[in-house]
């Protein structure tokens, strides 16, 4: 492999400096003068009939300036792309409990609230459709897709073993530390600025321009340092700035919207809850040959990510195996939940906790090592995936399953922990996905499949670049000016790196890190070796540095901006037939899980993790071990901890109190295991890391959990409760 | 309708303000919005996430709990405080070097607590930073690299006290650790 300068290096991110002297600055943190305080109004019902809105008594009150329902609204009252006409503020029927209706802006919060208080809502309350299994039953479908390869049914009598069995997952919250917000400001020569706490500019963009019914470039997008985000900071920070946008045209003053703890928990985007019935029959040898999945997720009131869900999760089902024949039936089903949304590992995490709790199980019942039992099953080149693509690149599966056993000292615990008496019982456990990175087949309405950036060098030869994409925390700005450092030769605090502002960067995907690093780097490539050759031509035969050759480029009026474009190669997905070539790269994760399980409250710990990654080049170590370890200690939290809960329809564990996530006592040591397997979907050897991070720990921790005791829980998060009747129940057996 | 005010004294950062504030206003309130510190953040305005930890009289606090009026003649020392003359504070080197900064918004409650603990014990072991540090949320890093960096920190900054005690003892109101 090329030695680069550097890519592959440990260098400082740009944004650390402020991060850590309390200078970044946050939406919260802006405040202009004479900003006004919006607070949305929402629905209390799940599901309920808008008899009659009156915004009078709230207009009325002292430092109100404004109170508008959706007649207000002088373009469309619709977020954009949604298909089912998802609306800014609702009008007519209630989806969902947190919906919003109306939205006012006055001078304090106080003021705010009393004003959100004070209309007058007269609902019809509707019996509410709560339960994912009623919605499956009553064909209530948001999305639907399958996959067909051979027959499955006609394989389960010749089968030495079969298991099945029914695993869940809970809506899971995002829990991003920085709630989400935003401030719209007039800018005075008739646009709006739009700032604020958000993944995707251009879908913000789209969204205020729609419900202003302004042309798109009125509307300027400027994202701020991003508090986390995870996935859920896409339709939410779009809806909110349609409604800020709409009260600073209407005051003619700067609307700041920030939502509190509690609303973010309650009325935001989560993880789709999932059921997954799943059969697996093999040989007793431990040949894998049939699946058979129905793969069902609680996409909740309206569209929104449900799509996209359904698509990753059906395109991976069958994970990193090789089967005769396999069914994969998948839905989304509308109920009147919050809207499920992206979040990292989205549609995945559910689909790779129930295979492979149920490759486990099978392993259990064949009576072989579950991690042997994975390694005589995997997909090798020229294999057939389920949805009919052939394994191009060396798939690295088996070099990650050596890289965790070795690390983890696998045999030797495998064998010695289930002699361990006493209450403390301790048990290992391994789970191996596949993950497809890069530009997918999916394409969201609008979305652009090109992705574009710009390079631009200033006299004194420093370089800016423009990137559509915005760093939520993981560093990919800095990841992208050590791109353009690599390629321009430059070093890189030479390289700033546009935040994403709409009347600067170019198109990017919204959202999706580990494809957005991929693509806009494969742009960012392109534009820095443009603007190369464009500056090494002038004065090609002197001698002159780096700057010099700038100078008398400026001199000689030469271009000194260049764009550069990562166009999609060709992808397919038929969710008819469930063909198509839906990634053209993919990477893959092993994750072994060390726990501690006290046989008497059912408490589990999980004291180590080993996470391989086939990721090709690692462009920056030190980021790509912070999504590791973050990803994996997110994915202990899904496992162990989190659930939102709702009752009639209302999420009743909002906040931090009612909704642990991991703290530092409950954060593993985790090893970050990196392999490169070759097969790159980027620049330089890359393959994108931040999603795959978070998929393949819970399956782990759960086959742990039944390694150490024999209980097998079958629904997340392993709470002590579920530990201790699972235990219970294995102890009856 | 005004609400009532009260005048109140004290040092944040070694300087002295006088700020009337509105009785009602909490620390953090006080600090963002009067004093024009927005190193400190809302997490969660409910004392659950450690986003907006500041240090009273050397010790942490969650400045979304306590009230201003609680801090007359007090020493508070936020993120801001923590660099002197333009130097930054060892803590904040190491965090920015090891990546325990990523999306940054939980790291000013992180560096504040992890410079009390400093203060109280130059040489924590993992344990003791884990103890010190669980009350203070990340989602970003899975904690490791913030264990890392107050490790790193430990050699740089054992002898150095961030600022001289206290002139008042600390009282045993406002502060929630």
């Amino acid at each position: 492999m090329p030695e680069y300068r550097v890519i592959g290096r440990r260098v400082p991110r740009p944004d650390a400096p402020g991060k850590v002297t309390g200078s970044a600055t946050y939406v919260a943190d802006l405040a202009p003068a004479g900003y006004l305080v919006a607070r949305l109004v929402r629905s209390p019902h799940p599901h309920a009939r808008l008899r009659a809105l009156d915004l009078l008594p709230a207009r009325a009150l002292p430092g109100v300036h404004a109170a508008l329902g959706a007649h207000d609204i002088p373009g469309e009252n619709r977020m954009p792309g949604a298909p089912d006409g998802q609306p800014i503020l609702a009008v007519g029927e209630i989806r969902y409990a947190g919906e919003p209706i109306a939205v006012v802006a006055a001078e304090s919060a106080e003021a705010a609230a009393a004003a959100a208080r004070a209309v007058r809502a007269e609902y019809e309350p509707l019996p509410a459709l709560l339960d994912l299994d009623t919605a499956f039953a009553g064909r209530s479908f948001l999305a639907q897709g399958r996959i067909r390869r051979g027959d499955p049914d006609a394989l389960w009598s010749g089968c030495d073993a079969v298991v099945e069995g029914v695993w869940r997952t809970p809506p899971q919250e995002h829990a991003y530390l920085e709630p989400n917000g935003v401030l719209a400001t007039p800018d005075g020569t008739g646009g709006i600025l739009i700032q604020g706490s958000l993944q995707s500019a251009a879908l913000v963009q789209r969204a205020v321009a729609a419900a202003l019914g302004w042309p798109l470039n009125r509307c300027r997008v400027a994202p701020c340092t991003v508090g986390g985000a995870f996935g859920g900071k896409e339709e939410v920070p779009a809806h909110l700035a349609a409604c800020a946008a709409l009260l600073a045209v209407r005051t003619r003053r700067p609307v700041r919207l920030l939502l509190g703890r509690e609303e973010d928990f309650a009325c935001t985007p989560k993880r789709h809850a999932a059921r997954i019935d799943v059969k697996v029959g093999g040989t007793k040898a431990g040949g894998l040959t049939a699946l058979d999945m129905r793969y069902v997720l609680d996409g909740g009131a309206y569209v929104t990510a449900s799509p996209y869900a359904l698509f990753r999760g059906l395109t991976h089902a069958g994970g990193a195996y090789a089967w005769r024949a396999a069914r994969i039936d998948a839905a989304a089903v509308r109920t009147h939940h919050v809207p499920a949304g992206a979040f990292r590992g989205t549609g995945e995490v559910q689909a790779a906790f129930a295979l492979e709790c149920a490759i486990d199980l099978f392993a259990a019942q064949v009576g072989l090592d579950p991690l042997d039992l994975r390694r005589r099953n995997l997909l090798a080149i020229g294999d057939e995936t389920l949805t009919g693509q052939k394994v191009e690149g060396p798939p690295g599966f088996a070099d990650l399953l050596d890289a965790v056993e070795r690390a983890s000292d696998w045999r030797v615990k495998r064998a010695e922990f289930p002699r361990s008496r006493g209450i403390r019982r301790h048990g290992i456990g391994v789970a191996l996905w596949r993950h497809g990175v890069g530009p997918s087949a999916f394409a969201a309405a609008g979305e652009p499949t090109t992705v574009e950036a710009s390079a631009a060098v200033a006299s004194d030869g420093s370089i800016t670049l423009g990137v559509g994409c915005v760093d939520e925390g993981q560093g990919a700005h800095a990841l992208l000016a050590q791109v353009a450092a690599e390629e321009l030769g430059c070093m890189p605090e030479d390289v700033r790196v546009s935040d994403a502002d709409t009347t600067r960067a170019a198109a990017a995907p919204g959202g999706d890190f580990a494809s957005d690093a991929l693509s806009v780097a494969a742009a960012v490539v392109d534009a820095c070796r443009k603007l190369r050759t464009a500056i090494e031509s002038v004065a090609g035969d002197l001698p002159l540095s780096w700057k010099d050759r700038v100078r008398e480029a400026v001199r000689r009026n030469v271009g000194l901006v260049a764009n550069g474009r990562s166009a999609a190669p060709a992808l397919s997905f038929d969710r008819e037939t469930g063909k198509g070539r839906p990634f053209a790269a993919y990477a893959a994760t092993a994750a072994i899980a060390e726990i501690e399980v006290d046989i008497e409250t059912g408490e589990v710990a999980v004291t180590r993790a080993w996470s391989a990654h086939d990721i090709g080049r690692a462009l920056n170590p030190t980021l790509v071990e912070g999504q590791v370890e973050g990803g994996i200690v997110q994915g202990v939290g899904g496992a162990l901890l989190e659930e939102l809960r709702t009752r009639d329809g209302r999420v009743v564990s909002g906040g931090f109190a009612h909704y642990a996530i991991p703290s530092a006592l409950d954060a593993p040591v985790v090893s970050a295991l990196l392999v490169d397997g070759g097969g790159a979907a980027g620049p330089y050897g890359a393959k994108g890391l931040g999603e795959a991070a978070v998929v393949a720990i819970a399956p782990a921790i759960v086959a742990a959990i039944a390694h150490a005791t024999g209980a097998r829980l079958a629904e997340l998060p392993c709470t002590p409760e579920r530990v201790t009747a699972a235990l219970a129940k294995a102890a009856g057996r | 309708m005004d609400a009532p005010k009260q005048l109140m004294r004290f040092q944040v950062n070694g300087e002295p303000h006088q700020v009337a504030v509105r009785i009602e206003k909490t620390l953090l309130e006080v600090l963002r919005e009067d004093l024009g510190l927005t190193g400190t953040k809302h997490g969660c305005e409910l004392g659950e996430c450690g986003a907006c930890a500041v240090l009273l009289d050397g010790r942490p606090i969650l400045s979304c709990l306590a009230l201003a009026v609680e801090c007359q003649d007090r020493d508070i020392t936020t993120v801001e405080g923590l660099a002197q003359d333009g130097q930054l504070d060892p803590l904040q080197e190491a965090f920015a070097v090891t990546g325990a900064a990523q999306c940054g918004y939980c790291t000013p409650g992180f560096l504040v607590t992890a410079r009390a603990l400093l203060d109280a014990k130059p040489k924590p072991c993992r344990r003791d930073i884990a103890d010190a540090l669980a009350g203070n949320l990340c989602r970003c890093t899975g904690y490791l690299k913030i264990f890392e960096a107050v490790e790193q920190a430990i050699g740089a900054c054992a002898v150095r006290p961030i600022r001289p005690p206290a002139a008042t003892p600390a009282a045993p109101t406002g502060g929630r650790a």
